[in-house]
């Protein structure tokens, strides 16, 4: 069988969006069209979504798939969502997320599923067993921390976190003092947001380390680094 | 393994940090046993210290401080590195001893102290401790932001490895209700947290081994845990 290329499949899954069918519809819609901005020609194909309110998207494989999770997550009408992200191979072709195939969608699909049952929110596969186990511990944090803003919180992490604003920068944004915006800095939890993120992100690259000059390394080469423990999967 | 730990704002309450950290001192004494290479004390700055086998696990002490009745504010600096044989046979407390993994500590305490982060820490594996250093902020973010009662169902459940039943049963409440305050406390990112930094930590310090305290905590392994 021909493998196809690899790529980053992105599933995204609106919580009980039944409650509210077009509302979330309509969220998506806008959501796609935010992704499709922000990540541009690093996408394999657009991003779309199904009648089942599920998100798709299909990446290239240096993307950061976490900045889709921030983007949704900090948006000032972020609706709770729950995340499938697979590392993995795809059917070459054209059309959009929603019309593509390969290993790498069946994985997602069974993750998604999984994490439905679980209630896990994030859920990221990158094929290596100790980042993915890493990243399974992770996550939840990173979903804890996300779900406890304010819209208001969520308004000053998303200028920090996803544009990248100095406190400041914020601050001239927003029209408030600097002092104003320290108090607020802590209370969206930016800091901490971002070192975690920033901690996911080593954990993610590290998986894919030695497969390319186009991927971020965690594990540099290091004479004094053992191998990497690898933690058993069924441990949770 | 040298392991201070700094009071925040102690000097604001000097006499009930010092009886804080006597009791803390005699908890981690009985916690690690054998994980340590001397006895665990503290200074007059209201500084606490340990040095502890290079396999010890230091989120042990980090979640004691911080889920006791009386949780303070904490900052710690856990450094690997050579420490001076003591003169007197191995007895005498952390506090009395000295070598480069103490200098280095020191070093580490200022740093944390000038930076406001409550951890940090050298392995001699800098990707190591950046990334420990990156998760450290939410660690905090989320022990700090509890309340009492959040606190003691968190201690039952990351210190002693309590699951929720056992939980229940042990604070009398119903299984329902401990479904709910293990969702606020957010018990269960908190404990991916934990083992993530863990797991992490463990691969610097014992090149490849689980760390000691890690295999006390899970009940199936541990025959001896000292719960």
């Amino acid at each position: 069988m021909k493998r196809g290329p690899t790529g980053i499949v992105m599933f995204a899954d609106v919580i009980s969006s039944r409650a509210d069918s077009a509302g979330a519809a309509d969220w998506l819609r806008r959501l796609v069209g935010e992704l499709d901005g922000k990540f541009g020609d690093q996408r394999l194909a657009p991003f779309g979504f199904t009648q089942g309110d599920e998100l798709q998207g299909l990446l290239r494989v240096e993307a950061d798939p976490i900045t889709a999770v921030l983007v949704a997550a900090l948006a000032t009408d972020a609706r709770p969502v729950r995340w499938a992200i697979v590392h993995g191979s795809v059917h070459a072709g054209r059309g959009p997320a929603t019309e593509r195939t390969g290993d790498a969608f069946l994985k997602a699909r069974e993750a998604i599923n999984a994490a439905r049952t679980s209630h896990e929110r994030i859920v990221i596969i990158t094929g290596d067993g100790y980042a993915d186990d890493l990243l399974a511990d992770l996550t939840p944090a990173l979903a804890d921390l996300l779900d406890s803003l304010t819209v208001r919180q969520r308004l000053v992490a998303q200028l920090a976190l996803i544009e990248g604003l100095r406190q400041s920068e914020v601050a001239e944004r927003l029209g408030v003092r600097r002092a104003t915006i320290s108090v607020a800095f802590s209370r969206a939890r930016a800091r901490s947001i971002q070192h975690l993120v920033d901690g996911i992100r080593k954990v993610y690259a590290s998986a894919f380390e030695g497969e390319g000059p186009a991927q971020q390394t965690v594990r540099v080469p290091d004479p004094v680094t053992g191998p990497p423990i690898h933690g058993s999967r069924g441990e949770r | 393994m040298v392991l201070f730990g700094d009071v925040v704002g102690s000097s604001r309450d000097r006499v009930g940090t010092t009886a804080w950290l006597r009791s803390l001192v005699a908890e981690l004494d009985a916690a690690y046993g054998h994980g340590r290479l001397a006895g665990f004390g503290f200074t007059q700055g209201d500084e606490l210290q340990g040095l502890l086998t290079p396999g010890a696990d230091p989120l042990t002490a980090i979640l004691r401080a911080a889920l006791g009745a009386d949780g303070r504010e904490v900052r710690w600096a856990v450094v690997q590195g050579d420490v001076d044989p003591d003169v007197v046979g191995g007895q005498a407390p952390a506090t009395q001893r000295t070598g480069s993994a103490f200098v280095a500590a020191r070093g580490a305490l200022e740093q944390a102290r000038s930076a406001h982060d409550h951890l940090v820490i050298d392995t001699g594996r800098k990707e190591v401790d950046s990334l420990l250093e990156d998760m450290a902020p939410a660690l905090f973010e989320m022990l700090d932001g509890m309340n009492a009662r959040a606190r003691i169902v968190a201690r039952l459940a990351l210190i002693e490895g309590l699951r929720q039943s056992e939980v229940a049963d042990r604070l009398g409440v119903r299984r329902a209700t401990i479904t709910v305050s293990f969702a606020a406390a957010s018990i269960r990112p908190l404990q991916g947290l934990v083992a993530a930094m863990r797991r992490i930590y463990g691969s610097a310090a014992t090149d490849g081994e689980e760390l000691d305290e890690f295999r006390l905590v899970i009940p199936a392994v541990a025959g001896h845990c000292r719960g």
